[in-house]
């Protein structure tokens, strides 16, 4: 009996012994933490564009746009023409060519290309290599009536970025915004670069606060108006592009402004104050109903969606000042974001690197700044340079359109999300403010 | 409160009101008693009054106080109440905004991580550990030799001379513990400096940034391990680069990798993929390139191999 006692405490033993001791050593598995890499800058190969004798025109137009929509992105650093060796007779197709002309000049990626006149437009042929792998990562042809080089260059730049980051391209992306003087706003819209500037309203009064419908197809935007016993509102208008045709969406009494689309463009979340306190509501265009989703004694105004719709995130004085907070997208779960500094406004959510943008008053003016979404590791992005505000990322979140008024007159600027690179947009179209950034137009 | 502030708090016998105030939490003879202005002080008041009043004053006192301890200790045992909750606390930095762009920042920390690199090899030469090993190796040296002179004469000496050893190992040892606490005391020093380097430079960072903290090793023997695993990070980090879109996006993965005797990588697998494939490609170069590692120490080379080590990029 105690004998027996005996071996089962020891098979017991022996048991727990072998239980305990593997996980003693996993306890005392070394954790390195390699922390923040480095970055590079792929280094691009662009062959100049073969072409035949009718479309040496148009080969110019479509390999300056492409370059000029690579440089844009400041991601790549380009080989100079004058590095090239490789011989004029090495075709564009695989097989066609030796990459060690390219791998020996430190080409990481190469893009070559022909273009054809065919009937009725022109034909490009395009190829991306990934020199050290030796191998196309993009064959393409693309098909383009005369009138449409742009569009098809623009089309093949998008698809070289994308197949290099793996993130969509936006040089068919839009900009739309507020441009006026002498009291008079009107909306305005132009490509990423901030060619091709044209006026979208005209309605000899204030229109403000646009916002793209998901699909790139509706704005919505705000407008002074009078009612008919003279009284002055700000109600809220949507543009269609395609119908052609602006509808009002709500002209409660009072404030229906900061409309933002959810990301399935479904419904609307916007500032009312009919209720007498500007408050989120939430509305799907062309109904009357609206759920309100925000209850302060502050406002709460600048809702923006999180890229998958789930929440929301707004400016809010309920804490007696404006900060930016976040909820679920039907009201519930409000965070607080920032506590730091005295003013933050115009959240912008990332649609794709999971940050917030908003604009902070810090040293007497109005600056970028880029935190986490649940309000941790703030970063700054300008400084020194006037009001900076009314930050809004592009589709693939590598840069930020916003305001500034550094020269003394409110123009449109776009920068990266470093704030290493910053471009301005607009030129001679009066004051111009609240840009929104358009999402991936088909 | 004023100076006869308590004065009027308890003798409420003293005012002429018409009021019978008892009671030390009637906040309207506060307020009143704010509101009017100081009742001067009369110099000929003092004496048998004084006296008494003090005696009353003190009465009140004890009862008032006797009556608040009773309450508390009755409704503490009445009721017990819910348990105190504790939580852990959190740290938020209110400091403001940070001031700095963000690609200033790239260009301050760059000089940062040095701090943390450079105590490894400074003690080594510099240690006051190493001279004091010379000092004492030299005596017994000399020692050694005299007796080695006289040991061919007597046995006990020789027996004696172990003895000796024995007790020279037994320093040796606890010398070498010495050494290893004050090296890692050098490499805190070194640290501390290199902190102060740093804020001299001016270099102040604002916002939300939560500061590591200094920790104390004194082990001889983790800090071995900790000097190969800082070998080890920093032949990563010479390696870990990523193409600027890809170093935006917030990604993080976790690697296991078990590393042999020549310091080349055995095994390695994801543990906590990133989830985008540039990604994980960059990690798997940046191991492969950073081989091979220097070769483990003996004690800890069969852990190496069979347990490995975690990474996270960057986690």
């Amino acid at each position: 009996m105690l004998n027996r006692l005996h071996r089962s405490a020891a098979i017991t033993l022996i048991l727990l012994s072998s239980i305990a001791a593997p996980a003693s050593h996993a306890g005392e598995k070394a954790y390195i933490a390699v922390g923040n890499a480095k970055t590079k800058k792929v280094v691009l190969a662009i062959a100049p564009m073969r072409a035949d004798a009718a479309s040496g025109g148009e080969a110019k137009s479509i390999s300056d746009t492409v370059a000029a929509d690579l440089t844009f992105m400041d991601l790549f650093r380009f080989l100079a023409p004058a590095s090239f060796t490789e011989s004029k007779s090495a075709g564009i197709a695989p097989g066609t060519f030796q990459m060690s002309d390219w791998t020996s000049i430190g080409a990481e990626f190469v893009i070559k290309s022909q273009i054809l006149r065919e009937a009725g437009g022109f034909r490009l042929e395009a190829f991306l290599y990934d020199a050290a792998g030796n191998r196309a990562i993009l064959s393409k042809r693309y098909v383009a009536s005369a009138g449409d080089i742009k569009t098809m260059a623009h089309t093949f730049a998008n698809d070289v970025v994308t197949a290099l980051t793996g993130l969509p391209g936006i040089f068919l992306t839009k900009i739309v915004m507020s441009c006026g003087n002498q009291g008079k706003k009107e909306l305005y819209l132009m490509n990423f670069d901030g060619t091709e500037a044209r006026q979208l309203t005209r309605h000899n009064s204030i229109a403000l606060s646009p916002a793209w419908s998901p699909d790139g197809t509706k704005v919505a935007y705000s407008l002074y108006t009078r009612n008919s016993k003279n009284i002055r509102n700000i109600d809220l208008y949507e543009m269609d592009f395609r119908a052609r045709t602006v509808r009002m969406l709500s002209n409660r009494r009072g404030i229906n402004s900061g409309a933002s689309y959810s990301p399935d463009g479904r419904r609307i979340v916007a500032t009312l104050s009919f209720s007498g306190n500007p408050e989120l509501y939430l509305f799907t265009p062309g109904s009357a109903n609206s759920t309100k989703i925000t209850q302060s004694f502050g406002f709460d105004v600048d809702p923006t969606w999180s890229p998958d719709g789930s929440k929301i995130a707004f400016v809010s004085s309920r804490s007696g000042m404006p900060m930016v907070y976040s909820m679920s997208a039907d009201g519930s779960n409000v965070q607080r974001l920032t506590f730091a500094g005295r003013y933050n406004a115009a959240p912008s959510w990332s649609p794709t690197n999971n940050k917030i943008a908003f604009a902070g008053w810090l040293e007497g003016r109005f600056d970028i700044f880029v935190m986490n979404p649940d309000g941790t590791t703030i970063e700054r992005l300008t400084k020194n340079q006037g009001n900076n505000e009314d930050p809004s990322f592009s589709p693939d979140g590598n840069f930020i359109a916003f305001s500034s008024n550094r020269t003394g007159q409110s123009n449109v600027y776009v920068m990266n999300v470093d704030g290493t690179f910053t471009k301005r947009l607009t030129y001679g179209l009066g004051n111009c403010s609240m840009p929104k950034w358009s999402g991936l137009t088909r | 409160m004023e100076a006869h502030g308590p004065d009027l708090w308890f003798s409420p016998p003293a005012r002429t009101d018409g009021h019978d105030h008892t009671g030390i939490l009637d906040l309207g003879i506060l307020a009143r008693a704010q509101a009017r202005p100081p009742l001067p002080r009369n110099p000929r008041l003092g004496g048998v009054h004084s006296e008494e009043r003090l005696q009353s004053n003190l009465k009140w006192s004890f009862a008032l106080h006797g009556a608040i301890f009773l309450v508390i200790i009755l409704r503490s045992l009445v009721f017990p109440g819910e348990p105190k909750q504790y939580r852990p606390a959190l740290r938020v930095d209110l400091v403001g905004l940070p001031d700095i762009l963000k690609k200033d920042l790239s260009k301050i920390s760059p000089s940062l991580p040095p701090v943390e690199s450079a105590p490894t090899e400074e003690p080594s030469k510099t240690t006051p550990a190493k001279s004091m090993e010379v000092e004492k190796a030299d005596p017994n040296e000399m020692v050694l030799h005299k007796k080695e002179a006289v040991s061919e004469r007597n046995r006990k000496r020789l027996e004696q001379l172990a003895r000796e050893e024995k007790a020279d190992r037994e320093r040796e040892r606890k010398m070498k513990a010495a050494l290893s606490r004050m090296k890692s005391l050098a490499r805190i020093r070194s640290q501390v400096a290199g902190q102060d380097a740093s804020q001299e430079a001016g270099i102040l960072i604002k916002g939300n940034q939560i500061s590591k903290g200094t920790s104390l090793s004194g082990d001889a023997a983790e800090t071995a391990e900790l000097s190969y695993y800082d070998l080890v990070k920093s032949q990563l980090q010479q390696a870990w680069e990523l193409p600027v879109w890809l170093s935006r996006q917030n990604l993080s993965a976790k690697v296991e990798i078990s590393i042999d005797g020549h310091g080349i990588v055995r095994t390695l697998r994801f543990i906590k993929p990133s989830g985008n494939p540039q990604f994980d490609e960059a990690v798997k170069r940046t191991i492969a390139q950073s081989q091979p590692f220097p070769k483990p120490p003996k004690d800890q080379a069969d852990s190496l191999l069979v347990h490995g080590i975690s990474l996270g990029f960057p986690l």
